[in-house]
């Protein structure tokens, strides 16, 4: 039979989160936005910063518990 | 100033490092759902430390610092509203094991009381003996005593549990 450290490591183990699960989780804290862009200038970039940060507060409030 | 899309690399780099842990702590303590909801608190305050520009000197200690807290904060909630019935804080059902010695392993595992399972768990996790004592307010010696007896406890139960 295998050491006692060992086993624990083993059952240890089985509680953790499969990949699917690590995903899903990842999504709901921070979720991926619809739109991509590739490129964009330092001004634009600023603007689409505090958008995002405003929209993130929007989104705490709808999904808030 | 650090972007939206450095804190973003952070709190990716941060979450793979630590997710499948912190589940595995909670999901050992309390069971699947509770482990989903309690994993999900503990890096939204993550990234409200990164978006905060408040990053801890050590992401891994911190993090089990407030798992650790909120493990205490759910069982205070559970036993002051529900009484201390052990029902719903009850382990994920084992999954269809390998072999029968797996089984065997996982059900002594969940025979063990939730304070012998975080203490074994939480040294599984690679913490040293006074790293445990900080996370959990005791003495370094007082967690090598314990550790020395759960190891006992878990090879008396591994004899019971023989299938």
């Amino acid at each position: 039979m295998d050491s006692i450290e060992n086993l624990l490591r083993q059952v240890v183990d089985t509680f953790r989160p499969g990949k699917a699960l690590r995903e899903r989780l990842k999504a709901k804290i921070r979720p991926t936005p619809a739109v991509t862009v590739a490129f964009i200038s330092e001004n634009s970039q600023k603007i689409l910063d505090a958008v995002f940060r405003r929209n993130q507060k929007l989104f705490k409030k709808v999904h808030k518990k | 100033m650090i972007t939206q899309q450095e804190k973003n690399t952070t709190f990716e780099s941060v979450y793979d490092a630590l997710v499948s842990d912190i589940y595995a702590y909670f999901n050992i303590c309390f069971g699947t759902e509770a482990a989903e909801d309690l994993t999900q608190e503990i890096f939204l305050r993550v990234w409200k430390a990164i978006d905060l520009g408040k990053p801890p000197d050590n992401w891994r200690a911190w993090a089990f610092r407030c798992a650790v807290n909120l493990k205490n904060d759910y069982l205070r909630r559970a036993y002051s509203d529900r009484g201390a019935q052990e029902h719903f804080i009850k382990n994920a059902e084992p999954s269809a094991a390998d072999d029968m010695q797996s089984l065997s392993v996982r059900l002594a595992f969940d025979a063990l009381d939730r304070d012998t399972r975080e203490l074994l768990t939480l040294k599984n996790f690679g913490f040293k003996s006074e790293e445990i004592g900080a996370l959990l307010g005791v003495s370094a010696s007082a967690v090598r005593t314990r550790l020395q007896k759960a190891k006992r406890v878990f090879a008396e139960k591994l004899e019971t549990e023989v299938l």
